[in-house]
């Protein structure tokens, strides 16, 4: 009979340092101080790409990413990253930056850093950002750059929020184009989010007025639930770790995701109820009953091309959420779905070069 | 001798049932109302312990995070409309050099046309004096 389970003492010796590297890596991820936190960020070699920020206001930033001063005839690129982690998903590492590629690719890139809103946001409305705060960015955006077109781009949150502009916006034809990075549209097929947020047992009201006094809702009690999205993918995030754990190449990516993964923001807590209850409740961008200022949104008035990226995998916003925009068509438009996750198109996996390069194209064919 | 593959079958079936009851219960509406209750019993602790502690700011008559808060707000909004009219500064100013330069521009060809004119009115003063 064959003994499955006998063990040389080779392979003891190499199971037992795959052990002990692994919890090594684990330990690496906990920081004690924000000493270890600093060092661990210039270890991996986080956000490469320079910047220089151009604008500030309260907590946010614009930031702008420098290539020797080359001059672009290019519109810029404004990217409006998520409200509930950094932006620097975008510039992780050497060789997973989107914006290192569009930089070197003589795109001009701003992006906006939206810094850890606190008490004195406990007001700051969806409204307010999209009519006041990103308004006067785009406005400091023409003055930095001399130009009087852009091109906007969203991730996750930050294309919902990119959409939302262009529908109210892009009439007024400084828009050239549009690119969502897994955004959802259509939030009655936001998946297990939808379900969590059903008011039946969310009480939106209660979270909100009791966080009220911290001005924003703790990126803690936000992220408690993500692990929970998709257990295989939380399990798997392990497994691949640990049978990698030899590959320097792959530990670097991992630490830095999971630098990523953990460095949460505070959520603004207006933006939150009204992001939960008109979009997740109720749905209301996608029935063109959202309304931002004083106007209703229509997102048929987006005639803008848009370049909608979509991931197979994705466990947060699933595809079909972000499929089939009622937006007015353009001959520009393209759908596009890549193989990965909903960060790991953007930063992992090698679809992402694909990705860089789609994204180059699309921006400089609508230019 | 070890069999990692069976460890592999092993852990990969762990995984699954433990999903599969995980998305059992999430599915559950009994289990999601009890959740639910729970949290709001701690959103309510929390409430009530922020309460405490602006009464006890109140007592010492120091700063609540409320009022902090409202400061603050002030002043962000503040913020917001110097930006604004910081915005429409530059705005006018771009608009009075282009208009400058529009003056210039007119100013010029009446300058050249009455250039042009001149010569003509020189002859017909020449010819009327003949």
């Amino acid at each position: 009979m064959k003994k499955e389970f006998d063990i040389s003492p080779e392979q003891i010796e190499e199971i037992s340092n795959k052990c002990k590297n692994f919890w090594e890596i684990l330990e690496k991820t906990q920081f004690k101080s924000l000493d270890e936190k600093q060092k661990a960020w210039r270890e991996i070699g986080l956000a490469p790409t320079l910047y220089n920020t151009i604008y500030t206001e309260n907590t946010a930033k614009l930031n702008y990413y420098i290539d020797n001063d080359k001059k672009s005839n290019i519109s810029p690129v404004l990217i409006i990253p998520s409200l509930i982690n950094k932006n620097y998903t975008m510039d992780l590492i050497k060789d997973h930056s989107m914006i290192s590629h569009l930089v070197k690719n003589n795109i001009p890139v701003y992006i906006i850093d939206w810094g850890e809103p606190g008490i004195e946001h406990g007001d700051y409305t969806l409204d307010e950002m999209i009519d006041g705060t990103i308004n006067r960015i785009v406005k400091r955006i023409f003055r930095h750059s001399g130009k009087k077109h852009i091109h906007i781009l969203g991730q996750c949150i930050g294309g919902v929020i990119s959409t939302i502009y262009a529908t109210k916006y892009s009439s007024q034809g400084f828009i050239k184009s549009m690119t969502n990075i897994t955004s959802p549209v259509d939030f009655s097929k936001g998946g297990k989010l939808t379900e969590w947020t059903n008011p039946k047992t969310f009480n939106l009201d209660k979270i909100v007025n009791s966080f009220k006094e911290n001005g924003a809702i703790s990126p803690q009690f936000i992220h408690a639930g993500f692990p929970f999205l998709d257990l295989n993918m939380t399990f798997n995030k392990y497994r691949n770790l640990f049978n990698l754990v030899d590959n320097d190449e792959f530990v670097t990516l991992y630490r830095a995701l999971d630098f990523w993964g953990n460095d949460n923001i505070p959520y603004p807590c207006e933006i939150f109820r009204k992001f939960n209850r008109d979009l997740y409740q109720e749905n209301k961008l996608f029935k063109g009953e959202l309304v931002i200022g004083d106007q209703k949104l229509n997102l048929k008035d987006i005639k803008i091309p848009l370049f909608n990226i979509m991931a197979k995998h994705d466990h947060v916003f699933p595809k079909e959420a972000a499929l089939n925009i009622p937006k007015t068509k353009n001959k520009a438009d393209i759908d596009k779905i890549y193989e990965g996750g909903h960060v790991t198109i953007l930063a992992g996996l090698p679809a992402r070069f694909e990705l860089y390069k789609d994204i180059e194209n699309f921006i400089k064919n609508n230019e | 001798m070890w069999n990692m593959n069976a460890m592999d079958d092993f852990s990969k079936q762990w995984e699954k049932m433990v999903k599969d009851w995980f998305d059992e219960l999430m599915n559950n509406p009994d289990f999601l109302k009890n959740m639910s209750k729970s949290m709001e019993g701690a959103l309510t602790s929390k409430s009530m312990l922020d309460e405490i502690k602006n009464n006890i700011a109140k007592s010492l008559s120091i700063p609540t995070a409320s009022s902090i808060a409202k400061i603050s707000q002030y002043i962000i909004k503040q913020e917001a409309k110097i930006n604004d009219l910081e915005d429409l500064l530059y705005e006018q100013k771009n608009d009075i050099k282009e208009l400058k330069e529009l003056f210039i521009k007119s100013l010029d060809n009446k300058k050249s046309k009455n250039v042009k004119k001149t010569p003509s009115k020189t002859k017909k003063t020449v010819k009327e004096k003949k």
